[in-house]
Protein backbone atom coordinates (compact mmCIF):
# COMPACT_ATOMS: atom_id res chain seq x y z
CA UNK A 1 0.00 0.00 0.00
CA UNK A 2 2.61 2.48 1.26
CA UNK A 3 5.28 0.71 -1.17
CA UNK A 4 5.95 3.81 -2.84
CA UNK A 5 6.79 5.92 -0.79
CA UNK A 6 9.93 3.84 0.79
CA UNK A 7 10.33 2.07 -2.19
CA UNK A 8 13.89 1.03 -1.59
CA UNK A 9 13.59 -0.21 1.67
CA UNK A 10 10.79 -2.18 0.43
CA UNK A 11 12.71 -4.23 -2.07
CA UNK A 12 15.66 -4.71 0.27
CA UNK A 13 13.33 -6.65 3.29
CA UNK A 14 11.45 -7.34 0.41
CA UNK A 15 14.10 -9.65 -1.48
CA UNK A 16 14.99 -10.92 2.53
CA UNK A 17 11.36 -11.83 3.21
CA UNK A 18 10.47 -13.52 -0.22
CA UNK A 19 14.19 -15.68 0.81
CA UNK A 20 12.66 -16.47 3.32
CA UNK A 21 9.49 -17.18 2.41
CA UNK A 22 10.53 -19.47 -0.22
CA UNK A 23 13.28 -21.39 1.91
CA UNK A 24 10.14 -21.85 4.14
CA UNK A 25 8.23 -23.18 1.21
CA UNK A 26 10.42 -25.71 0.28
CA UNK A 27 10.86 -26.81 4.18
CA UNK A 28 7.46 -26.94 4.79
CA UNK A 29 6.98 -29.11 1.45
CA UNK A 30 9.77 -31.48 2.14
CA UNK A 31 8.05 -32.16 5.66
CA UNK A 32 4.69 -32.98 4.17
CA UNK A 33 6.36 -35.25 1.84
CA UNK A 34 7.86 -37.30 4.26
CA UNK A 35 4.23 -37.66 6.27
CA UNK A 36 2.80 -38.66 2.95
CA UNK A 37 5.57 -40.98 2.71
CA UNK A 38 5.26 -42.40 6.08
CA UNK A 39 1.56 -42.98 5.83
CA UNK A 40 1.94 -44.37 1.97
CA UNK A 41 4.47 -46.81 3.64
CA UNK A 42 1.95 -49.34 4.92
CA UNK A 43 0.03 -49.42 1.62
CA UNK A 44 3.23 -49.70 -0.82
CA UNK A 45 4.29 -52.12 1.49
CA UNK A 46 1.21 -54.32 0.61
CA UNK A 47 1.83 -53.75 -2.96
CA UNK A 48 5.81 -54.22 -3.04
CA UNK A 49 5.33 -57.27 -0.73
CA UNK A 50 2.67 -58.60 -3.18
CA UNK A 51 5.13 -59.41 -5.53
CA UNK A 52 7.86 -61.05 -3.79
CA UNK A 53 8.35 -64.88 -3.96
CA UNK A 54 9.42 -66.30 -0.61
CA UNK A 55 13.02 -66.26 -1.16
CA UNK A 56 12.42 -62.59 -1.49
CA UNK A 57 10.52 -62.13 1.39
CA UNK A 58 12.88 -63.88 3.68
CA UNK A 59 16.45 -63.03 2.05
CA UNK A 60 15.58 -59.54 1.41
CA UNK A 61 13.03 -57.85 3.17
CA UNK A 62 13.61 -54.42 2.55
CA UNK A 63 14.44 -55.04 -1.60
CA UNK A 64 12.30 -52.50 -3.42
CA UNK A 65 12.15 -54.16 -6.38
CA UNK A 66 11.43 -58.13 -6.34
CA UNK A 67 13.98 -60.04 -7.84
CA UNK A 68 11.53 -61.96 -9.68
CA UNK A 69 7.88 -60.53 -10.10
CA UNK A 70 5.60 -63.19 -8.45
CA UNK A 71 2.16 -61.53 -8.25
CA UNK A 72 0.58 -63.70 -10.65
CA UNK A 73 1.91 -66.51 -8.80
CA UNK A 74 1.31 -65.41 -5.55
CA UNK A 75 -2.54 -64.46 -6.48
CA UNK A 76 -2.71 -68.14 -7.67
CA UNK A 77 -1.97 -69.14 -4.64
CA UNK A 78 -3.79 -67.61 -2.19
CA UNK A 79 -7.24 -68.23 -4.69
CA UNK A 80 -6.10 -71.99 -4.26
CA UNK A 81 -5.97 -72.13 -0.65
CA UNK A 82 -9.43 -70.01 0.39
CA UNK A 83 -12.55 -69.62 -1.23
CA UNK A 84 -12.04 -66.32 -1.92
CA UNK A 85 -15.36 -66.37 -4.06
CA UNK A 86 -17.71 -67.30 -1.09
CA UNK A 87 -16.09 -64.63 1.13
CA UNK A 88 -16.55 -62.26 -2.00
CA UNK A 89 -20.11 -63.44 -2.39
CA UNK A 90 -20.80 -63.41 1.67
CA UNK A 91 -19.23 -59.76 2.07
CA UNK A 92 -21.59 -58.58 -0.85
CA UNK A 93 -24.65 -60.13 0.54
CA UNK A 94 -24.14 -58.70 3.64
CA UNK A 95 -23.12 -55.64 2.60
CA UNK A 96 -26.12 -55.10 0.45
CA UNK A 97 -28.59 -56.65 2.34
CA UNK A 98 -27.45 -54.53 5.38
CA UNK A 99 -28.06 -50.98 3.23
CA UNK A 100 -30.92 -51.41 1.51
CA UNK A 101 -32.55 -52.70 4.87
CA UNK A 102 -31.23 -49.73 6.87
CA UNK A 103 -32.89 -47.39 3.91
CA UNK A 104 -36.27 -49.67 4.14
CA UNK A 105 -36.31 -49.15 8.03
CA UNK A 106 -34.66 -45.57 8.30
CA UNK A 107 -36.42 -43.62 5.10
CA UNK A 108 -39.91 -43.83 6.72
CA UNK A 109 -39.42 -43.68 10.29
CA UNK A 110 -37.37 -39.96 9.07
CA UNK A 111 -40.06 -39.13 7.17
CA UNK A 112 -41.96 -39.48 10.45
CA UNK A 113 -39.85 -38.14 11.94
CA UNK A 114 -39.78 -34.92 10.00
CA UNK A 115 -43.28 -34.13 8.98
CA UNK A 116 -45.92 -35.56 11.31
CA UNK A 117 -46.73 -35.36 15.22
CA UNK A 118 -47.80 -38.25 17.66
CA UNK A 119 -47.50 -39.28 21.26
CA UNK A 120 -44.65 -40.43 22.13
CA UNK A 121 -42.64 -39.20 19.37
CA UNK A 122 -39.64 -38.01 21.56
CA UNK A 123 -39.86 -40.91 23.43
CA UNK A 124 -39.44 -42.81 20.16
CA UNK A 125 -36.88 -40.43 18.79
CA UNK A 126 -35.04 -41.44 22.48
CA UNK A 127 -35.02 -44.66 20.76
CA UNK A 128 -32.95 -43.52 18.01
CA UNK A 129 -30.50 -41.49 20.11
CA UNK A 130 -29.88 -43.98 22.53
CA UNK A 131 -27.95 -46.08 19.60
CA UNK A 132 -25.95 -43.07 18.26
CA UNK A 133 -22.70 -43.87 20.08
CA UNK A 134 -23.40 -46.61 21.12
CA UNK A 135 -22.10 -49.47 18.21
CA UNK A 136 -23.23 -53.55 18.06
CA UNK A 137 -20.01 -54.20 19.42
CA UNK A 138 -20.74 -52.61 23.26
CA UNK A 139 -23.62 -54.88 22.62
CA UNK A 140 -22.03 -58.12 21.69
CA UNK A 141 -23.12 -60.12 24.39
CA UNK A 142 -26.44 -60.07 24.46
CA UNK A 143 -26.43 -59.64 20.79
CA UNK A 144 -24.89 -63.30 20.68
CA UNK A 145 -27.49 -64.50 22.65
CA UNK A 146 -30.22 -63.17 20.40
CA UNK A 147 -28.60 -64.51 17.36
CA UNK A 148 -28.37 -67.74 18.85
CA UNK A 149 -31.90 -67.78 20.22
CA UNK A 150 -33.21 -67.16 16.47
CA UNK A 151 -30.95 -69.90 15.60
CA UNK A 152 -28.72 -67.39 13.60
CA UNK A 153 -25.45 -68.25 14.84
CA UNK A 154 -22.82 -68.68 12.05
CA UNK A 155 -25.65 -67.63 9.48
CA UNK A 156 -25.07 -64.16 6.99
CA UNK A 157 -28.38 -63.05 8.31
CA UNK A 158 -27.26 -63.44 12.06
CA UNK A 159 -24.00 -61.20 10.72
CA UNK A 160 -25.96 -59.06 9.02
CA UNK A 161 -28.88 -58.22 11.25
CA UNK A 162 -27.22 -56.29 14.56
CA UNK A 163 -26.32 -53.82 12.29
CA UNK A 164 -29.49 -52.77 10.61
CA UNK A 165 -30.19 -50.29 13.33
CA UNK A 166 -28.83 -47.61 12.19
CA UNK A 167 -29.45 -44.15 14.14
CA UNK A 168 -27.51 -42.35 12.38
CA UNK A 169 -29.13 -42.80 8.79
CA UNK A 170 -32.26 -41.84 10.66
CA UNK A 171 -30.68 -38.68 11.95
CA UNK A 172 -29.69 -37.60 8.48
CA UNK A 173 -32.34 -38.40 6.58
CA UNK A 174 -34.77 -36.71 9.42
CA UNK A 175 -32.79 -33.59 9.14
CA UNK A 176 -32.61 -33.81 5.08
CA UNK A 177 -36.47 -34.07 5.42
CA UNK A 178 -36.90 -31.25 7.29
CA UNK A 179 -34.90 -28.79 4.45
CA UNK A 180 -37.30 -29.45 1.90
CA UNK A 181 -39.36 -25.98 1.48
CA UNK A 182 -43.05 -26.48 2.83
CA UNK A 183 -43.92 -24.83 -0.67
CA UNK A 184 -43.39 -27.76 -2.71
CA UNK A 185 -44.82 -29.84 -0.06
CA UNK A 186 -48.09 -28.27 -0.16
CA UNK A 187 -48.06 -28.05 -4.20
CA UNK A 188 -48.01 -31.66 -4.21
CA UNK A 189 -51.07 -31.68 -1.22
CA UNK A 190 -53.08 -29.55 -3.77
CA UNK A 191 -52.21 -32.30 -6.37
CA UNK A 192 -53.88 -35.09 -4.08
CA UNK A 193 -50.34 -36.73 -3.43
CA UNK A 194 -51.38 -38.61 -0.34
CA UNK A 195 -47.78 -39.05 2.80
CA UNK A 196 -46.79 -42.38 1.09
CA UNK A 197 -46.51 -41.50 -2.04
CA UNK A 198 -45.14 -37.99 -1.54
CA UNK A 199 -42.35 -39.39 0.54
CA UNK A 200 -41.57 -41.90 -2.41
CA UNK A 201 -41.80 -39.45 -5.25
CA UNK A 202 -40.69 -36.10 -4.36
CA UNK A 203 -39.00 -36.77 -0.65
CA UNK A 204 -36.46 -39.64 -2.25
CA UNK A 205 -35.59 -37.97 -5.27
CA UNK A 206 -34.65 -35.21 -3.23
CA UNK A 207 -32.94 -35.88 -0.49
CA UNK A 208 -31.11 -38.20 -2.95
CA UNK A 209 -27.63 -37.04 -2.51
CA UNK A 210 -27.81 -37.53 1.42
CA UNK A 211 -29.01 -41.21 0.78
CA UNK A 212 -26.07 -41.68 -1.60
CA UNK A 213 -23.30 -40.22 0.93
CA UNK A 214 -24.96 -42.68 3.66
CA UNK A 215 -24.88 -45.57 1.44
CA UNK A 216 -21.03 -45.32 0.55
CA UNK A 217 -19.82 -45.15 4.54
CA UNK A 218 -22.57 -48.17 5.15
CA UNK A 219 -21.01 -50.44 2.66
CA UNK A 220 -17.84 -49.58 3.14
CA UNK A 221 -18.39 -49.79 6.92
CA UNK A 222 -19.21 -53.69 6.23
CA UNK A 223 -16.82 -54.22 4.01
CA UNK A 224 -14.32 -53.29 7.12
CA UNK A 225 -16.45 -54.77 9.59
CA UNK A 226 -14.39 -57.78 11.39
CA UNK A 227 -15.27 -58.27 14.96
CA UNK A 228 -18.94 -59.00 15.00
CA UNK A 229 -18.72 -61.10 12.04
CA UNK A 230 -16.30 -63.49 13.36
CA UNK A 231 -17.58 -64.23 16.60
CA UNK A 232 -20.75 -65.09 14.81
CA UNK A 233 -19.57 -67.40 12.84
CA UNK A 234 -17.68 -70.61 12.45
CA UNK A 235 -17.87 -72.27 8.90
CA UNK A 236 -15.26 -71.04 6.35
CA UNK A 237 -18.32 -70.89 3.98
CA UNK A 238 -19.92 -68.25 6.15
CA UNK A 239 -16.96 -66.55 6.53
CA UNK A 240 -16.88 -62.28 5.26
CA UNK A 241 -13.71 -60.82 3.03
CA UNK A 242 -12.43 -59.23 6.73
CA UNK A 243 -12.61 -62.82 8.69
CA UNK A 244 -11.06 -64.56 6.04
CA UNK A 245 -8.17 -62.22 5.48
CA UNK A 246 -7.32 -62.22 9.15
CA UNK A 247 -7.57 -65.99 9.12
CA UNK A 248 -6.24 -66.22 6.21
CA UNK A 249 -3.26 -63.61 7.25
CA UNK A 250 -2.62 -65.47 10.95
CA UNK A 251 -1.66 -68.54 9.13
CA UNK A 252 0.29 -67.40 6.59
CA UNK A 253 2.51 -65.29 9.64
CA UNK A 254 3.11 -68.21 11.13
CA UNK A 255 4.90 -69.51 7.79
CA UNK A 256 6.43 -66.07 7.24
CA UNK A 257 4.76 -66.23 3.95
CA UNK A 258 3.82 -62.37 3.60
CA UNK A 259 4.02 -62.24 -0.15
CA UNK A 260 0.67 -64.63 -0.50
CA UNK A 261 -0.83 -62.41 2.81
CA UNK A 262 -0.37 -59.55 0.82
CA UNK A 263 -1.62 -60.90 -2.53
CA UNK A 264 -4.79 -61.74 -0.55
CA UNK A 265 -4.98 -57.69 1.22
CA UNK A 266 -4.83 -56.75 -2.45
CA UNK A 267 -7.71 -58.68 -3.31
CA UNK A 268 -10.03 -57.80 -0.36
CA UNK A 269 -8.93 -54.05 -0.78
CA UNK A 270 -9.09 -53.59 -4.56
CA UNK A 271 -12.51 -53.05 -4.76
CA UNK A 272 -12.62 -50.36 -2.42
CA UNK A 273 -8.93 -48.64 -4.26
CA UNK A 274 -10.95 -48.62 -7.42
CA UNK A 275 -13.80 -47.24 -5.88
CA UNK A 276 -11.31 -44.49 -4.14
CA UNK A 277 -9.76 -43.84 -7.50
CA UNK A 278 -12.87 -42.93 -9.07
CA UNK A 279 -15.00 -41.62 -6.53
CA UNK A 280 -12.37 -39.68 -4.48
CA UNK A 281 -14.52 -36.58 -3.98
CA UNK A 282 -17.60 -38.06 -3.27
CA UNK A 283 -16.03 -40.59 -0.58
CA UNK A 284 -14.47 -38.40 1.40
CA UNK A 285 -17.53 -36.19 1.37
CA UNK A 286 -19.75 -38.69 2.37
CA UNK A 287 -17.70 -39.64 5.07
CA UNK A 288 -17.76 -35.82 6.35
CA UNK A 289 -21.49 -35.85 5.51
CA UNK A 290 -22.40 -38.87 7.66
CA UNK A 291 -20.22 -37.57 10.63
CA UNK A 292 -20.07 -40.95 12.23
CA UNK A 293 -19.73 -44.36 10.57
CA UNK B 1 -63.89 -45.79 11.25
CA UNK B 2 -64.18 -42.40 9.44
CA UNK B 3 -61.36 -40.33 8.17
CA UNK B 4 -61.88 -37.71 10.55
CA UNK B 5 -62.00 -39.97 13.94
CA UNK B 6 -58.44 -40.85 12.95
CA UNK B 7 -56.86 -37.50 12.58
CA UNK B 8 -56.31 -36.64 16.11
CA UNK B 9 -55.22 -40.28 17.00
CA UNK B 10 -53.89 -41.51 13.26
CA UNK B 11 -51.95 -45.03 12.83
CA UNK B 12 -50.19 -43.48 10.11
CA UNK B 13 -47.20 -42.34 11.60
CA UNK B 14 -46.73 -45.41 13.94
CA UNK B 15 -47.26 -47.65 10.92
CA UNK B 16 -43.95 -45.41 9.10
CA UNK B 17 -41.82 -46.16 12.39
CA UNK B 18 -42.86 -49.62 13.45
CA UNK B 19 -40.27 -51.37 11.47
CA UNK B 20 -37.11 -49.41 12.92
CA UNK B 21 -39.47 -49.89 16.50
CA UNK B 22 -39.00 -53.13 15.64
CA UNK B 23 -35.17 -53.66 14.73
CA UNK B 24 -33.69 -50.38 17.15
CA UNK B 25 -35.98 -52.40 20.00
CA UNK B 26 -34.56 -55.89 19.35
CA UNK B 27 -30.74 -54.78 18.32
CA UNK B 28 -30.16 -51.96 20.78
CA UNK B 29 -32.54 -51.38 23.69
CA UNK B 30 -33.36 -54.73 24.67
CA UNK B 31 -29.84 -55.91 24.44
CA UNK B 32 -29.07 -52.85 26.82
CA UNK B 33 -31.75 -53.65 29.11
CA UNK B 34 -30.43 -57.41 28.95
CA UNK B 35 -27.23 -56.25 29.35
CA UNK B 36 -28.40 -54.58 32.91
CA UNK B 37 -30.70 -57.69 33.63
CA UNK B 38 -27.73 -60.49 33.33
CA UNK B 39 -25.22 -58.45 35.11
CA UNK B 40 -27.37 -59.23 38.55
CA UNK B 41 -27.17 -63.12 37.24
CA UNK B 42 -24.99 -66.00 37.44
CA UNK B 43 -25.85 -67.72 34.10
CA UNK B 44 -24.51 -71.00 32.05
CA UNK B 45 -23.04 -70.02 28.55
CA UNK B 46 -26.08 -69.38 26.53
CA UNK B 47 -28.36 -68.06 29.47
CA UNK B 48 -30.91 -70.36 29.41
CA UNK B 49 -30.34 -71.11 33.09
CA UNK B 50 -29.55 -68.51 35.62
CA UNK B 51 -29.13 -67.32 39.15
CA UNK B 52 -29.43 -64.10 41.20
CA UNK B 53 -26.38 -63.38 42.66
CA UNK B 54 -26.93 -59.36 43.37
CA UNK B 55 -24.19 -57.44 42.83
CA UNK B 56 -21.95 -60.65 43.19
CA UNK B 57 -20.64 -59.86 39.77
CA UNK B 58 -19.94 -56.57 40.39
CA UNK B 59 -18.02 -56.96 43.59
CA UNK B 60 -15.86 -59.70 41.42
CA UNK B 61 -15.06 -56.89 39.41
CA UNK B 62 -13.53 -54.44 41.95
CA UNK B 63 -11.18 -57.85 42.96
CA UNK B 64 -10.33 -58.58 39.21
CA UNK B 65 -6.67 -57.02 38.66
CA UNK B 66 -6.65 -57.76 35.28
CA UNK B 67 -9.80 -55.96 34.82
CA UNK B 68 -8.35 -52.66 36.34
CA UNK B 69 -5.36 -53.21 33.61
CA UNK B 70 -7.86 -53.47 31.14
CA UNK B 71 -9.64 -50.53 32.27
CA UNK B 72 -6.39 -48.74 32.53
CA UNK B 73 -5.54 -49.45 28.73
CA UNK B 74 -8.51 -48.51 27.39
CA UNK B 75 -8.42 -45.07 29.23
CA UNK B 76 -4.90 -44.84 27.26
CA UNK B 77 -5.65 -46.36 24.14
CA UNK B 78 -8.60 -43.72 24.04
CA UNK B 79 -7.14 -40.72 25.44
CA UNK B 80 -4.16 -40.86 23.63
CA UNK B 81 -5.57 -41.88 20.53
CA UNK B 82 -7.86 -38.25 20.85
CA UNK B 83 -5.29 -36.50 21.84
CA UNK B 84 -3.50 -37.50 19.04
CA UNK B 85 -5.72 -37.45 16.20
CA UNK B 86 -6.66 -33.96 17.21
CA UNK B 87 -3.41 -32.88 17.46
CA UNK B 88 -2.45 -34.35 14.21
CA UNK B 89 -5.58 -33.76 12.44
CA UNK B 90 -5.26 -30.24 13.18
CA UNK B 91 -2.11 -29.53 12.31
CA UNK B 92 -2.45 -31.67 9.15
CA UNK B 93 -5.79 -29.57 8.33
CA UNK B 94 -3.95 -26.04 8.92
CA UNK B 95 -1.27 -27.69 6.00
CA UNK B 96 -3.27 -28.95 3.62
CA UNK B 97 -4.95 -25.97 3.88
CA UNK B 98 -2.02 -23.28 3.45
CA UNK B 99 -1.54 -22.05 -0.12
CA UNK B 100 2.75 -23.34 0.33
CA UNK B 101 1.72 -26.55 0.27
CA UNK B 102 2.19 -28.59 -3.07
CA UNK B 103 1.20 -32.00 -2.75
CA UNK B 104 -1.98 -30.81 -1.46
CA UNK B 105 -4.01 -33.88 -3.18
CA UNK B 106 -1.24 -36.95 -2.44
CA UNK B 107 -0.94 -35.93 1.47
CA UNK B 108 -5.02 -35.55 1.45
CA UNK B 109 -5.34 -39.10 0.35
CA UNK B 110 -2.24 -40.68 2.14
CA UNK B 111 -3.71 -39.32 5.07
CA UNK B 112 -7.26 -40.02 4.52
CA UNK B 113 -6.81 -44.08 3.04
CA UNK B 114 -5.66 -46.03 5.94
CA UNK B 115 -9.46 -44.62 7.36
CA UNK B 116 -11.23 -46.98 4.27
CA UNK B 117 -8.36 -49.49 4.08
CA UNK B 118 -10.13 -52.46 5.69
CA UNK B 119 -9.04 -53.19 9.97
CA UNK B 120 -8.60 -56.69 8.69
CA UNK B 121 -5.85 -56.02 5.75
CA UNK B 122 -4.27 -52.87 8.45
CA UNK B 123 -3.80 -55.14 10.85
CA UNK B 124 -1.72 -57.75 8.37
CA UNK B 125 0.49 -55.16 7.18
CA UNK B 126 0.95 -53.81 10.25
CA UNK B 127 1.89 -57.20 11.80
CA UNK B 128 4.52 -57.78 8.87
CA UNK B 129 5.77 -54.22 9.40
CA UNK B 130 6.01 -54.73 13.22
CA UNK B 131 7.87 -58.12 12.48
CA UNK B 132 10.59 -58.26 14.98
CA UNK B 133 13.18 -60.00 12.60
CA UNK B 134 11.83 -59.21 8.97
CA UNK B 135 9.75 -55.92 9.48
CA UNK B 136 10.64 -53.11 7.99
CA UNK B 137 10.59 -50.75 10.72
CA UNK B 138 12.95 -52.80 12.68
CA UNK B 139 15.02 -53.53 9.77
CA UNK B 140 15.20 -49.47 9.02
CA UNK B 141 15.52 -48.58 12.52
CA UNK B 142 18.31 -51.54 12.43
CA UNK B 143 16.65 -52.46 16.33
CA UNK B 144 15.17 -55.65 17.06
CA UNK B 145 11.84 -54.58 19.42
CA UNK B 146 9.55 -57.09 19.78
CA UNK B 147 6.61 -54.34 18.84
CA UNK B 148 3.92 -56.95 19.67
CA UNK B 149 5.08 -59.58 22.12
CA UNK B 150 6.75 -57.36 24.93
CA UNK B 151 4.26 -56.01 27.62
CA UNK B 152 6.23 -52.41 26.83
CA UNK B 153 5.40 -51.89 23.07
CA UNK B 154 2.22 -54.06 22.37
CA UNK B 155 0.09 -51.06 24.02
CA UNK B 156 1.87 -48.44 21.66
CA UNK B 157 2.08 -50.15 18.75
CA UNK B 158 -1.41 -50.66 18.35
CA UNK B 159 -1.88 -47.18 19.57
CA UNK B 160 0.47 -46.28 16.78
CA UNK B 161 -1.92 -48.32 13.94
CA UNK B 162 -5.01 -47.00 15.42
CA UNK B 163 -4.02 -43.13 15.19
CA UNK B 164 -2.50 -43.84 11.35
CA UNK B 165 -6.17 -45.46 10.30
CA UNK B 166 -8.37 -43.35 12.00
CA UNK B 167 -6.38 -39.99 11.63
CA UNK B 168 -8.28 -39.34 8.35
CA UNK B 169 -11.35 -39.06 9.82
CA UNK B 170 -10.57 -36.31 12.06
CA UNK B 171 -8.22 -34.54 9.37
CA UNK B 172 -11.59 -34.56 6.84
CA UNK B 173 -13.95 -33.17 9.33
CA UNK B 174 -11.33 -30.33 10.78
CA UNK B 175 -10.68 -29.51 7.64
CA UNK B 176 -14.56 -28.95 6.17
CA UNK B 177 -14.87 -26.95 9.45
CA UNK B 178 -11.85 -24.93 8.61
CA UNK B 179 -13.51 -24.22 5.02
CA UNK B 180 -16.72 -23.08 6.34
CA UNK B 181 -15.13 -20.57 8.37
CA UNK B 182 -16.45 -17.66 6.45
CA UNK B 183 -13.94 -15.26 4.30
CA UNK B 184 -15.42 -12.21 5.74
CA UNK B 185 -13.64 -13.21 9.35
CA UNK B 186 -10.43 -13.76 7.40
CA UNK B 187 -10.78 -10.21 5.79
CA UNK B 188 -11.57 -8.59 9.29
CA UNK B 189 -8.73 -10.51 10.71
CA UNK B 190 -6.46 -9.36 8.17
CA UNK B 191 -6.78 -5.56 9.13
CA UNK B 192 -5.81 -6.64 12.49
CA UNK B 193 -2.59 -8.64 12.13
CA UNK B 194 -0.86 -10.28 8.94
CA UNK B 195 0.89 -13.16 11.05
CA UNK B 196 -0.58 -16.28 9.77
CA UNK B 197 -0.15 -18.25 13.32
CA UNK B 198 -1.19 -15.37 15.22
CA UNK B 199 -4.81 -15.34 12.94
CA UNK B 200 -4.75 -18.95 13.27
CA UNK B 201 -4.98 -19.19 17.27
CA UNK B 202 -6.86 -15.83 17.06
CA UNK B 203 -9.64 -16.78 14.62
CA UNK B 204 -9.66 -20.24 13.22
CA UNK B 205 -8.69 -22.17 16.33
CA UNK B 206 -11.93 -20.49 18.12
CA UNK B 207 -13.94 -21.25 15.24
CA UNK B 208 -13.48 -24.61 14.96
CA UNK B 209 -14.10 -25.55 18.54
CA UNK B 210 -17.78 -26.81 17.86
CA UNK B 211 -16.08 -29.04 15.35
CA UNK B 212 -13.14 -29.77 17.74
CA UNK B 213 -15.76 -30.90 20.16
CA UNK B 214 -18.18 -33.37 17.99
CA UNK B 215 -14.38 -35.30 16.49
CA UNK B 216 -13.11 -35.77 20.13
CA UNK B 217 -16.52 -37.63 21.82
CA UNK B 218 -16.42 -39.08 18.24
CA UNK B 219 -12.91 -40.22 18.45
CA UNK B 220 -13.44 -41.38 22.28
CA UNK B 221 -16.35 -43.38 21.63
CA UNK B 222 -15.43 -44.98 19.06
CA UNK B 223 -11.74 -46.05 20.48
CA UNK B 224 -13.33 -47.16 23.53
CA UNK B 225 -15.60 -49.80 21.57
CA UNK B 226 -12.87 -50.77 19.13
CA UNK B 227 -11.72 -54.08 19.25
CA UNK B 228 -10.54 -55.59 16.24
CA UNK B 229 -7.02 -54.42 16.28
CA UNK B 230 -6.32 -55.75 19.34
CA UNK B 231 -8.06 -59.06 18.27
CA UNK B 232 -5.84 -59.46 15.19
CA UNK B 233 -3.00 -58.19 16.40
CA UNK B 234 -2.05 -59.01 20.09
CA UNK B 235 -5.67 -60.87 21.56
CA UNK B 236 -4.76 -58.67 24.09
CA UNK B 237 -1.33 -59.69 24.89
CA UNK B 238 1.32 -60.92 25.94
CA UNK B 239 -0.61 -61.00 29.62
CA UNK B 240 -3.16 -58.39 29.51
CA UNK B 241 -0.57 -55.20 28.73
CA UNK B 242 -2.57 -54.61 25.35
CA UNK B 243 -6.04 -55.79 26.35
CA UNK B 244 -9.01 -52.96 25.90
CA UNK B 245 -12.25 -53.45 28.21
CA UNK B 246 -14.35 -54.40 24.96
CA UNK B 247 -11.71 -57.61 24.37
CA UNK B 248 -11.67 -58.21 27.53
CA UNK B 249 -15.70 -58.50 27.62
CA UNK B 250 -15.18 -60.95 24.93
CA UNK B 251 -12.78 -63.11 26.33
CA UNK B 252 -14.68 -63.43 29.87
CA UNK B 253 -18.65 -63.04 28.34
CA UNK B 254 -18.22 -65.59 25.67
CA UNK B 255 -14.39 -67.27 25.60
CA UNK B 256 -14.65 -68.03 29.33
CA UNK B 257 -18.49 -68.47 29.42
CA UNK B 258 -18.69 -65.79 32.41
CA UNK B 259 -21.95 -64.02 30.68
CA UNK B 260 -22.79 -62.40 34.32
CA UNK B 261 -19.61 -61.25 34.81
CA UNK B 262 -19.37 -59.80 31.05
CA UNK B 263 -22.15 -58.06 31.59
CA UNK B 264 -21.62 -56.45 34.50
CA UNK B 265 -18.47 -54.95 33.24
CA UNK B 266 -20.59 -53.93 29.81
CA UNK B 267 -23.10 -52.68 32.46
CA UNK B 268 -20.37 -50.08 33.31
CA UNK B 269 -19.22 -49.56 30.03
CA UNK B 270 -22.76 -48.58 28.99
CA UNK B 271 -22.86 -45.96 31.53
CA UNK B 272 -19.94 -44.26 30.22
CA UNK B 273 -21.30 -44.38 27.00
CA UNK B 274 -24.39 -42.84 27.68
CA UNK B 275 -22.86 -40.53 29.42
CA UNK B 276 -20.75 -39.21 26.51
CA UNK B 277 -24.35 -39.73 24.33
CA UNK B 278 -25.60 -37.50 26.95
CA UNK B 279 -23.06 -35.06 26.85
CA UNK B 280 -22.89 -34.93 22.57
CA UNK B 281 -26.81 -34.74 22.45
CA UNK B 282 -26.73 -31.51 24.98
CA UNK B 283 -23.82 -29.43 23.39
CA UNK B 284 -23.27 -31.22 19.99
CA UNK B 285 -26.92 -32.12 18.08
CA UNK B 286 -27.05 -29.21 16.72
CA UNK B 287 -23.40 -30.18 15.27
CA UNK B 288 -23.97 -33.45 13.60
CA UNK B 289 -24.43 -32.29 10.18
CA UNK B 290 -21.39 -30.67 8.23
CA UNK B 291 -22.44 -30.65 5.13
CA UNK B 292 -21.54 -26.61 3.76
Amino acid sequence: MSAKATNVDWDKSGAAAKRKKIAATVIVNAIILVVSLLFLLPLVWIIITSMKDQMDVLKQPLAIIPSEFMFVENMKEVLRRAPWGVFYKNTIIVAVGVLVAQLCISIPAAYAFASFKFKFMSFFYLFVLARLLVSPESLLLPNYLTINGLNLYNTLLGIALPSIASAIAIIIFRGAFLEIPAALKDSARIDGCGDFRYMLVIGIPTIKSRIIAFSITSLVYQWDNYFWPMVITESVQKRTLAVGMAYFGIQAESASEWGLTMAAAILVVLPLLVAFVFFQRQLVDSFVTSGIK
Amino acid sequence: MSRGSLAKWSVKPYLYILPMVVIFGVFSVYPMLRTVFLSFMETNAIATQMQFVGLGNYSDMTSDRHFWRVVGNTAIYGFSQVILTLGLGLLFAAVANSNMVKFRTLFRLSAFYPYVLPIAVAAMVWIYLYNPSRGAINLLLDHRIQWLNSYEYALIALIIVSVWKSLGFSFLLILAGMQNISKEYYEAAALETNNHVKRYFMLTLPMLMPTLFVVCLLCVTSSFQSMDLVAIMTQGGPGHSSNVLMYYIYQEGIINRRLGYGSAMSTIFLLVLVAFTIVYLKFGERRVEYER
